[in-house]
Order: structure tokens, then sequence, then C-alpha cells
């Protein structure tokens, strides 16, 4: 193949002998030669070669900020190199820690050469790491040869996963198992629930003496009933969720946020079932452990923002699978869906406790346009967060928890203000 | 909310300093062979420049080639959108070529200046009309193609003026019109200044190149990266390959030496003839070798590009086969 270079010679040597020949300037002509001269000889100096290249990965299913380490092997099974030069593709989000997934050498005859570097995935997602790129030309620069190794490594980064230590996140209806999770209901637990009269058959450690003193009646003190839950986690990663930065959008920040639920509720022997919706649907069936964990990761880390499902078609499709009265978490920035009143409504119909979790996407693209310092139109974004305040407020009316979560606010603090509901 | 990309990563910062340490004797040499040049120029028009915008060009294109080297790829194209750089870059040749332009139209034609310069202005217009037509109102952005990062358009232009420069000087002198005139000395130095500007045009290539390479992979690896063996490596292939494209090109004159020498036994009218007698007879010889040369040397590549992918295909589906699952 022609460089750019070789293009630029061989058009500039034709012009000076054109330029040449109407001046009848015997410089010119001369510089003509000497650079067709140059290009002919550069065609000779192109060295064939036979190259193979693999690459091997120290993990390939890392959380977010997690490093990877990668060498890449090159072996020259042919003659000499000449120039060559060596790039594997990295994802443009992902940035190299250490050593270079690029090089520029001469490989000796039936040499070998390996490229060491370390990889930190910031952000979550599906990536791949390659082709890898091998490309020999003369030493000129004149002509080149390149060839791509199809060899392709999957790598996967799951979202960040905070430690929560407490969420007021409840189920007004039991299961059968004991487990964790407060149920609103008296039962076996420990912490306190309510007082009521004695009932023959009560323990006696559970007899609230100091009650007693000053009634004169034996009244008993019930605890909350701890039990396993059905948890549903609806994640949005429609378009509209990729509005802000690589690094600082609704999609992103969600996916944390479900990353988190999902493992505290897990860990807490809670059943989690997961919907991610954009232009697709993908359900994660209700499961429990490490298991269902890793697929909930997994599936957040692929969830790209795509698409335009609107949430009440979601609702429709998954209600059936949802037990009736358990906690519904919704993870979106309820923009660009004018469904979500009627989605909202028929989960508080049916009496799911439905909290929302709403990454700010107007704050995310302020924040974005701050930063490449555009301007902003401020009479537009104060509309723009009006709406969304009305919205917000319509859905607490229906009883909804709904959480705005701006992008200064950490994750494990919009959590915690799930408590003030 | 309309969609928003990040694109910051693509900003490039402007900065003038010297560039990479490693390409400082490319930069040098180049110099160096650049000055050589213009004194082999001079030596071939005896000195007599015929006029000072000649040189000028000259001495403006090495001052050019020179500032290249002291700025940073900031790329106003990729920064702002506008192609900054490539409007200065066509600005330039439009302004340079027009002293060449007019030396012509002195030379070739009685008309007025006032002619020349209406002529020129139609010109420069419809070319710059064109441009921008083709900039916005298709998808053939040539301006955007002219864009290039600040040292590139540096050295373009470097390239360029000097260009202009020689094309002048060598219009103010009509001694090299006779090529039958010129001594075995004259032939030799105008020989070794073609060599010069091709190594000062290679040498600053090159030192833009590995630049680059040093820049990218910098900025890229945090590790070390060292591109000093390829650097030696450039140097001694580039030295053997530029000895041979010098006994190349005196193969070349040796040849029409030749021709000319054989022509009076072949035809009389031929041997007297403009075509053999001026710089014509080069460019037939250039014409008689080059032309042949490159049809056969394409075919060549394309056949010899042809084997190797078919050569690839077939590497490939053996491998493709030798790792399909089988049926148990």
């Amino acid at each position: 193949m022609w460089t750019k270079k070789a293009a630029s010679i061989v058009s500039m040597a034709v012009i000076i002998v054109l330029l040449g020949m109407a001046t009848r300037n015997l410089l010119l002509v001369m510089l003509s030669l000497a650079a067709l001269v140059y290009t002919t000889v550069s065609v000779f100096a192109n060295t064939s070669t036979r190259l193979t290249a693999d690459r091997e990965m120290s993990q390939e299913k890392i959380f977010e900020d997690g490093t990877v380490k990668v060498e890449l092997r090159i072996l020259n099974q042919g003659g000499k190199t000449g120039f060559l030069e060596v790039r594997d593709k990295v994802p443009r989000t992902i940035q190299l820690k250490d050593g270079t997934n690029y090089t520029y050498l001469n490989l000796s005859p039936k040499g070998a050469t390996r490229l060491k570097y370390t990889l930190k995935c910031p952000l979550k997602g599906v990536y791949k790491i390659g082709p890898i790129t091998l490309r020999t030309h003369d030493p000129l620069n004149m002509f080149y040869k390149e060839k791509t190794v199809a060899f392709e490594s999957d790598l996967t980064v799951f979202p960040q996963v905070r430690d929560v230590k407490e969420l007021y996140i409840k189920s007004k209806q039991p299961k059968m198992y004991p487990g964790e999770m407060k149920v609103k209901m008296p039962g076996p637990g420990s912490e306190f629930f309510a007082i009521r009269d004695y009932m023959p058959g009560d323990p006696f450690r559970d007899i609230n003496w100091k009650a007693y003193a000053s009634t004169g009646k034996l009244l008993v003190n019930e605890h909350e009933r701890l039990s396993v839950s059905d948890i549903t986690i609806l994640f949005d990663s429609r378009s509209s969720s990729r509005y802000g930065m690589d690094s600082d959008n609704a999609n992103l920040y969600g996916a944390r946020a479900a990353a988190t639920l999902a493992n505290f509720f897990l860990k807490r022997r809670d059943s989690v079932q997961m919907v991610v919706y954009s232009d697709k649907v993908l359900t994660i069936k209700k499961g429990t452990g490490q298991k269902q964990l890793f697929e909930l990761l997994t599936a957040l880390a692929g969830a790209t923002p795509k698409g335009d499902i609107p949430l009440s078609g979601i609702v429709e499709v998954a209600i059936p699978y949802m037990p009736r009265q358990s906690p519904v978490i919704v993870i979106s920035n309820l923009e660009e869906d004018d469904s979500i009143r009627k989605a909202v409504s028929m989960m508080m119909m049916l009496e799911f406790d439905v909290t929302i979790i709403s990454p700010n996407s107007i704050e995310f693209e302020i924040m974005a346009k701050q930063k490449k310092g555009e301007k902003i139109n401020a009479a537009a974004y104060d509309i723009l967060r009006l709406e969304r305040e009305i919205l917000m407020q319509e859905l607490r009316g229906y009883g909804v928890k709904v959480l705005d979560w701006k992008p200064a606010t950490p994750l494990t603090q919009i959590l915690l203000e799930a408590r003030n509901y | 909310m309309a969609q928003y990309q990040e694109e910051l990563d693509n900003l490039v910062p402007f900065e003038i300093g010297l560039q990479a340490g490693e390409t400082m004797i490319m930069w040098a040499l180049g110099m160096v062979f650049w000055l050589l040049s213009f004194v082999f120029m001079g030596f071939a028009v005896g000195w007599d420049f015929g006029g000072s915008f000649g040189p000028i060009m000259y001495v403006v294109g090495g001052i050019f080639l020179l500032s290249s080297q002291f700025v940073t790829r900031w790329n106003p194209l990729k920064t702002s959108g506008m192609p900054y750089t490539g409007v200065a870059l066509w600005l330039l040749v439009v302004v340079f070529a027009a002293p060449i332009l007019w030396k012509g139209w002195q030379v070739y034609s009685d008309s007025s200046m006032l002619v020349f310069m209406i002529s020129y202005t139609v010109l420069a217009i419809l070319i710059t009309g064109g441009l921008l037509v083709s900039n916005f109102l298709t998808s053939l952005k040539i301006l955007d193609w002219m864009s290039q990062d600040m040292a590139t358009t540096l050295y373009a232009a470097g390239i360029i003026s000097t260009l202009i420069g020689v094309t002048m000087v060598g219009f103010n002198n009509r001694a090299l019109l006779s090529i039958d005139e010129l001594t075995l000395g004259d032939w030799e130095i105008m020989y070794v200044f073609a060599m010069s500007y091709l190594f000062m045009m290679e040498l600053h290539n090159g030192a833009h190149r590995f630049n680059d390479i040093i820049k990218y992979a910098k900025e890229r690896a945090t590790g070390e990266f060292s591109l000093t063996p390829v650097i030696n490596n450039y140097y001694i292939m580039g030295f053997i390959l530029m000895v041979i494209i010098g006994f190349g090109v005196q193969l070349v004159l040796v040849i029409n030496f030749f021709i000319r020498w054989i022509s009076p036994f072949i035809s009389e009218q031929m041997a007297n003839s403009v075509m053999m007698n001026s710089v014509y007879s080069v460019v037939y010889t250039i014409a008689m070798i080059f032309i042949p040369l490159w049809i056969v040397l394409i075919i060549w590549m394309e056949y010899r590009n042809r084997k190797e992918a078919k050569e690839e295909e077939e590497m490939r589906r053996k491998v493709e086969r030798e790792t399909r699952p089988g049926i148990y």
C-alpha cells in the first residue's frame, strides 16, 4: 500500500516535472528525477513478512477502577520485518496504567517480542481488547503492509458495588422462609414493633414489665418479623440515560446503584430479579446467591444506552412475575417517557412498595457543558428542572418514594435518604 | 434534551518548544542539507538569481521548515472545527504563486499588468470558491484535507515556498535552457543540489514521523518507550537507500547522455532538435525509463498483494477449520 508520503512525493514529482517543462527549468527536472528514483527504490525496500500475534489477559471480569494485565506476543516467522509498528486496540474509555499497547521496532528473522501493559477500567461495560494491527514499512516510509490479527479478548467491567449497611426498603408480604429482611409484620425478630395484650402461651421474656407497672395489665412486646423477600429492580438503560459525559451519566450512576442494591439484598438472602430495558428487554429471573449477583452484574455491565421502550410496557410485562406487595425499585432518569405516571399508578394499585431512584440527567448535561466551556441556556434548564420537579411531586403523590440523585451526591447518601420516607 | 458526547480527549493544546530530543539530529542534518541545496543552487546559476524574489522564497521556505520543529501537533480543525491551517496554506500558495505567474505572463504575453491582475484574481476567486463549495455543500471537503496540524502545515509551506523559489530562480536563468552547453561540473552541481534537497525533505519528514510516534507513545504509555534502536536503524538503512538512489539518479543521467550521444547516429534532425538539446531530453529519458518501469512495478505489486491476500485467506480458513467443534 502507498503511504500518504509516497502519494505526495509522486504527485509533487509529476507537478514539478510539468512545471520544469513549462518553464524549461533544469533544476526542477532534476528534483523531479530524484523524487521518482527515490520512490522506485523504496518499492524494492518494502519487505514481505509473516507475523503472528496472540494476547493473554490476567482477568476477563473486573469491577470498575480495577486493573487487568495484558501480555501481547508477536512472533516473526519470516525474514526481516523492516520497520514494524504494533498496536493493540484498546477502547477509548479504558486507560493505560502502565506499559504500552503500541510499539515500533525492527524484528529479526524468527524473532519475537512481548508487549506488556496494564489497563485501568474506570467505567463499566463489555469491552473488546484488540484487534492487533501489525504494520511494516520500508525505511523511507513510502510503502506499507498492514495486517490485522482479528484476535479480540472480551473484558467485562462490572459496575462499582458500594457497601451499604442498612436500607429501609421493606416488604409487606412475607415469604415462608426466615431471613434478614424486616417485613412490617409482627413475628420472630429482634427489633421492637408494637405492644399487645398478653395471651396464654406468650414467652415470659416478652412481657413488658414497665408497661405492666404503669397500667396493671400484662402486655407483651412484639418484634418485627424478619423474612426473606423478593425484590424487583427495573433498570432504565434507554438512550436518554447517556446524557452527560462518558464518565458521568445516568446510565453509569444507575448501574452502580442497581449493583449496590442487588449486592445488599442478595447478601441479606433476599431473592432479586431485574429487568433492564433499552431497545430491548433483558430479564434476569429471581434468584439468590453469588451466581445471581454475577448474572445481575453482567447484565448491568452490558447495559448500553439505546432505544426508548416505555416503563409502562415493562411493568405490564413484568407484573405477573412480581410478588404482590413486594418492593420494586425503579432506577430511571425519568426523562423522555410519558408512561411513567401510568406505570407507577399501575404498581401502586397492586400495592407494590415502589421506590424510584432517579439520577438527574439535567445536571449531568449541565456539568458536561460546563466542562467543555459551552454556553448554558439558564432559562431552558430552569424550565426542565421545573418540569422534573412537578413530575417527581406527582409521583410522590401516588405514595412512591422518589429520590432525586444529583451528580454531586454520593450513592450511599442517596440510598440513606430512603429513611426519610 | 440534546445528545451530548464528551470529545475533550481530542483537544491538543498549542505549545511552542523543541520537538522530541531523539529527532534533533535529523532536524539539524535536514537544515544542513537545505543550506547545501541553496549553495549548490547558487553555484548552478552562477550566483545570478535574476532578482531577489527566488532566493527570498527559498529562505522563507527554510524558515518555515525550521519553525515546523518548534510547534506541537496542535490541530485547529480538530479543536475548533474551522480548517484554519488549510485556509492559511491555500492563501500562502495563492500569494506565493502570483509573482511566478506574473513572471511567466511577462515572458510569454504582451498583455498589460491589469489584464494579468484581473485574470489572476478571477482564477483565485474561482479556485477559492470551488474549495469553499466543496467544504460546505458537498462531502468532498478539500479544505479539511489540506488542514493538517501546525507542524505539518509549516513543513508543507516550507517545501512549497522553496519550490517556488527554485522555479523563480530557474525562470530568471536562461543559461539552463541549453543543456548541451552545460559542463559535466554543472551537471554534478545540479545533481548534488537535487540530492541535497531530497535529503533535506527525507530527514525533516523522518523527524516529523518519529516525533509523532514518540509523542503518541509518550501520551499513551506510562512505561519507558525508546525509539533509539529504530532511529539508528533508520540512519543506517536510510543512508544505504540514499546511496542507491544517488546511483539511480546518476544512471538516468548517464542514459540521457547516451541517448544524446547516440542520437546523431540515428537521426541528424533528432540530434539537432530542441527536444534533444533542452530540459526536454531529460524529461524524455525520465518518461522512457519510468513509465514502462512503473507499469511493470504496479502489475507486480498488485500480483504480490493478491497472492499475499489469498495466502492469508487460506490461512484464516485453515485456522477456522481446525478450531471448529466436531460433531460427536
